[in-house]
């Protein structure tokens, strides 16, 4: 592919201090530590982690919701997106846009549903009166839902319907890309796949490129061409949906995919548990992050002693592991 | 009947009485009728509550009365919630240095005795008049406001919505008014009509100590002041004007207590 | 003799849309040492019925009068409150969704264990801390003695959770509710949480009725499974069968439309519609409206609990005619 990539992220970091109190220093939470990865146009990445792991803040980051302490963030081979202020950050806001994980959370509960999907139109100029009107009510029918429904309240629509509510509003000012964060989490078994085939559809007719954020690997399966996993702050491994599910290199990521529960009760049953909790991302341990709950066999004193980095295991497919060679 | 309801008529009831007072007052409040026959006239048909001791009728008195110290209320509780949110809103949503600042202020403000500062202020003051009044109050009244107005603006703004209004490019201006205003309007609501029943308390302790609304404008407060010398003998004029008081008091804290219920479990 | 018996539970609820049957008439028993799964997605009423068991419901909400719930021989709707106590807690329990919330934050693990065992054992504080350990042991919590003493907020989700079934099981009870007991961890401490249920079940030899929406979880645990919607049970089988070879059409379309990671990486296709509210549900058979194969007898009847197999219960009137109305 010689086109280059539509969002390129190199190196992010996003600190958070933490209050210990009158006397003590505050601690640092790591929650981005050194975080690099690449969207093509079209494609979808899909970025998979645990409470903890920093996915959201890396979606905020992006989006300028919170300011990166480090790294760049550069969109369509030229945007430096850290830089952008005032009408060059409005502007962008029309290309890269949001749908968040909280169904009734992320809509205003005192604003009409159609009132919502109207501001972005509004604030950016793209339509007035009548005109906006029928926008918004061309996009509630390309998401689904019924244009009379504009005059309603969110807490008179279910979860689904409002989920879609948050996608055509992100839609109204026709961006080329979509980070979703968590998209379908909240949503029931039979809503999430409608949801999810929407995405699909509308990927397809828009378009779009996604950054698809979620900690269910299952549902990332049916939407990810990409995969990176993370945690504690870092991407553990990346690589190609298929290759990554079928052949995890990370200690880390095998035992996530292990811990799904599949809906089948003659399956084998899991063979890797994890050992403890997961760490805090204010102390996290030396060495390989991941290592006091690793269960490869090969672990060690290196492993303790020295993080390992993202490297290359094989053309596309890149594992933070000193030993992602070797089986389990 | 819902608190709402019972609270919505009681205060209905008392706007209606204070805004037809020339219209429902058999008489002029200051009128002095017949200084030989009328001073401290118990009740009666003629006078339904009687006279006080200038032969003014008490009835035509506390409804003229009733004018002004809702009026000063009003405006007092406009004036502080104004301000109050205008203030809380921008410290809360900005967050930072601008609220440590902001915040700070109030904190000074909230630890002057409100009631102590009008007292003084209204004694120095030449003429005073209900408008001086009411800007004095609302001026010593913001405070609390702001700072209740503040701590609901700024855990609005880690609402996702606001979030989901910012990645959209929502300017601040709009994002405050169309998105933080609205679902912190709800507390504000409830401590502004209780704010009016606390008002006109402490307007009718002020002019009960002769330092709120001149003579010969009725007050409630001054009218008791009026007949707190001849409380045993004439105990019509201080009583009339102290249910009054308790009425309207108890009136908008009910009205503020339906409001909250009305409001609260709506939001969620 | 069947542990815990329902029969023709009914709770509503009358809201300002008018009554919403939650319950309509859901009937089950589970044997001692059993495993049901009680699965659903929100609004089947899955929720409402294990609050019913230990009498948790909202002063709202209205038990329907021919409703009875019979466990170890005692009529739970008619206890008394003395005697109500007793059973909550001690012989039967109850493991909610959100450790956080469930746990008291100003009181330690070890007050709020011991509370436990003091409310119903004449022990001691001394003995009932001595237990609580030994329980913070058997959930997998390593140190406990240094946990007794630490509060909710000091422990991680898994940890909280941990706690909360330590508590609910440090009396032995026969029965454990387990209500969506792990949705709000993360995976992989749902998976260690799930395998501490199982090696505690055969441990202990308690009977566990599992409340949950995600199908792997109930195939893991359970030895039946009731699938619930709009407020009734629409099927129930053992648990091999019911995936196997599922009857129900709404059973049916909940495991083609959970997503797998097993299997081709083929998008699920969804059931359409939505969930009715449960102040309205459909008339004739409730899930009518969004069935692929309904037809009319479906609007007009509700079906009844059918028969398909031995040991297996369906409420579709496809049992009754394959064909489907000949077509």
């Amino acid at each position: 592919m010689s086109e280059a990539p539509l969002l390129t992220v190199t190196g992010l970091v996003r600190h958070y201090p933490v209050d210990r109190g009158l006397l003590r220093k505050p601690a640092m939470l790591r929650a981005v530590d050194g975080v690099s990865f690449a969207v093509a146009r079209g494609e979808t990445l899909a970025l998979v982690g645990e409470s903890g792991s920093g996915k959201t803040t890396v979606a905020r980051c992006l989006l300028r919701l919170t300011p990166a302490d480090a790294g760049t963030i550069t969109y369509a081979g030229q945007i430096d997106v850290r830089a952008l202020g005032g009408g060059a950050l409005r502007a962008f806001r029309r290309r890269m846009q949001m749908v968040f994980q909280d169904p009734y959370g992320s809509l205003n509960p005192r604003m009409r549903v159609g009132a919502a999907v109207r501001e972005p139109l509004v604030i950016h100029g793209l339509a007035r009166g009548a005109d906006a009107e029928a926008r918004v009510a061309a996009l509630f029918g390309e998401v689904g839902l019924d244009p009379t429904l504009r005059t309603s309240y969110p807490h008179e629509l279910s979860g689904g319907q409002r989920q879609r509510v948050g996608i055509a509003r992100a839609l109204a000012v026709e961006p080329e890309f979509l980070v979703l964060d968590e998209p379908v989490s909240a949503l029931d078994v039979s809503v999430q796949a409608q949801v999810l085939a929407l995405l699909r559809e509308l990927q397809e007719r828009r378009e779009l490129t996604y950054l698809f954020i979620a900690h269910d690997l299952a549902v990332v399966r049916q939407m990810a061409s990409r995969v990176a996993v993370m945690y504690l702050g870092s991407i553990i491994e990346e690589g190609p949906a298929e290759r990554l599910f079928a052949a995890p290199r990370h200690p880390y990521t095998r035992s996530l995919l292990s811990a799904v529960p599949t809906p089948d009760p003659a399956a084998p049953p899991r063979r890797i548990v994890l050992e403890g909790d997961p760490p805090s991302p204010i102390a996290p341990p030396s060495g390989c992050h991941f290592h006091p709950r690793c269960p490869h066999r090969r672990k060690d004193a290196r492993c303790r002693a020295e993080g390992p980095s993202l490297r290359e295991i094989a053309p596309g497919h890149a594992a933070a592991c000193h030993y992602a060679e070797s089986d389990a | 009947m819902t608190r709402l309801r019972l609270g919505a008529v009681l205060v209905g009831l008392l706007a209606t009485a204070a805004l037809l007072a020339p219209v429902l007052a058999p008489y002029s409040p200051t009128a002095l009728l017949d200084l030989d026959t009328l001073r401290s006239a118990p009740p009666s048909l003629a006078h339904p509550l009687g006279t006080d001791l200038y032969s003014r009728d008490l009835l035509s008195r506390l409804l003229y009365g009733a004018r002004v110290s809702l009026a000063i209320a009003l405006l007092a509780v406009a004036l502080s919630v104004g301000v109050g949110t205008a203030t809380g809103l921008v410290a809360g949503y900005a967050g930072g240095l601008i609220d440590s600042v902001v915040m700070r202020v109030v904190d000074a403000g909230l630890a002057i005795p409100k009631v102590f500062v009008a007292l003084v202020v209204l004694a120095l003051w030449d003429e005073v008049t209900p408008g001086a009044i009411a800007v004095i109050l609302g001026f010593t009244g913001w405070f609390g406001v702001a700072r209740m107005v503040r701590a609901e603006a700024a855990s609005v703004r880690e609402r996702e919505y606001v979030a989901a209004a910012r990645v959209l490019g929502v300017p601040v201006r709009r994002l405050l008014a169309r998105h933080v205003l609205p679902n912190v309007a709800g507390p504000v609501i409830v401590t502004a009509t209780l704010g009016v029943g606390q008002v006109v308390l402490i307007e009718a302790g002020l002019s009960y100590l002769g330092v709120g609304v001149p003579q010969p404008m009725p007050s409630w407060g001054n009218i008791i002041a009026d007949g707190q010398h001849v409380l045993l003998a004439a105990p019509w004029i201080a009583a009339g004007a102290g249910v009054a008081i308790v009425l309207t008091v108890l009136a908008f804290s009910v009205l503020g207590d339906g409001l909250r219920e009305h409001l609260d479990p709506r939001s969620r | 003799m069947a542990l815990l018996t329902v029969d023709h539970l009914r709770v509503s609820f009358t809201g300002p849309r008018g009554v919403a049957r939650a319950v309509d008439d859901v009937s089950f028993a589970i044997a001692p040492g059993e495993t049901l799964a009680l699965v659903g997605e929100s609004g089947c009423g899955k929720s409402v019925t294990a609050l019913s068991l230990l009498r948790l419901l909202p002063e709202a909400a209205r038990v329907g009068p021919d409703s009875r719930i019979v466990f170890d021989g005692a009529d739970v709707l008619g206890l008394n409150r003395e005697a109500l106590r007793r059973v909550r807690g001690a012989r039967m329990a109850m493991v909610f969704q959100e450790p956080m919330t469930s746990l008291n934050p100003v009181l330690s693990v070890g007050t709020q264990l011991a509370e436990t065992v003091e409310a119903h054992e004449a022990v001691g504080r001394r003995a009932a801390l001595a237990r609580a350990a030994e329980m913070l042991a058997l959930v997998g919590i390593a140190d406990p003695v240094r946990v007794l003493r630490q509060y909710p907020h000091e422990l991680s989700g898994g940890m909280r959770q941990r706690v909360m079934i330590g508590i609910a099981l440090i009396c032995g009870p026969r029965l454990l509710i387990a209500d969506e007991p792990t949705t709000a961890l993360d995976v992989t401490v749902q998976a260690q949480i799930l395998d501490l249920l199982a090696g505690l079940k055969e441990r202990l030899g308690m009977a566990l009725l599992l409340i949950t929406h995600n199908l792997g979880v109930a195939a893991g645990l359970a030895d039946r499974v009731a699938v619930m919607y709009a407020g009734r049970i629409v099927e129930s089988a053992p648990c091999r069968e019911l995936f196997a070879a599922p009857a129900h059409p709404y059973t049916i379309g909940l495991l083609q439309a959970a997503p797998r990671l097993d299997g081709p990486a083929r998008p699920t296709p969804a059931i359409p519609g939505a969930v009715p509210p449960a102040t309205a549900w459909p008339t004739g058979c409730r899930f009518h409206p969004r069935c692929a194969r309904a037809w009319s007898r479906c609007a007009a009847d509700e079906p009844p609990l059918l028969l398909p197999a031995p040991g297996r219960v369906c409420r579709c009137w496809l049992v009754d005619d394959p064909t489907g109305g000949g077509g």
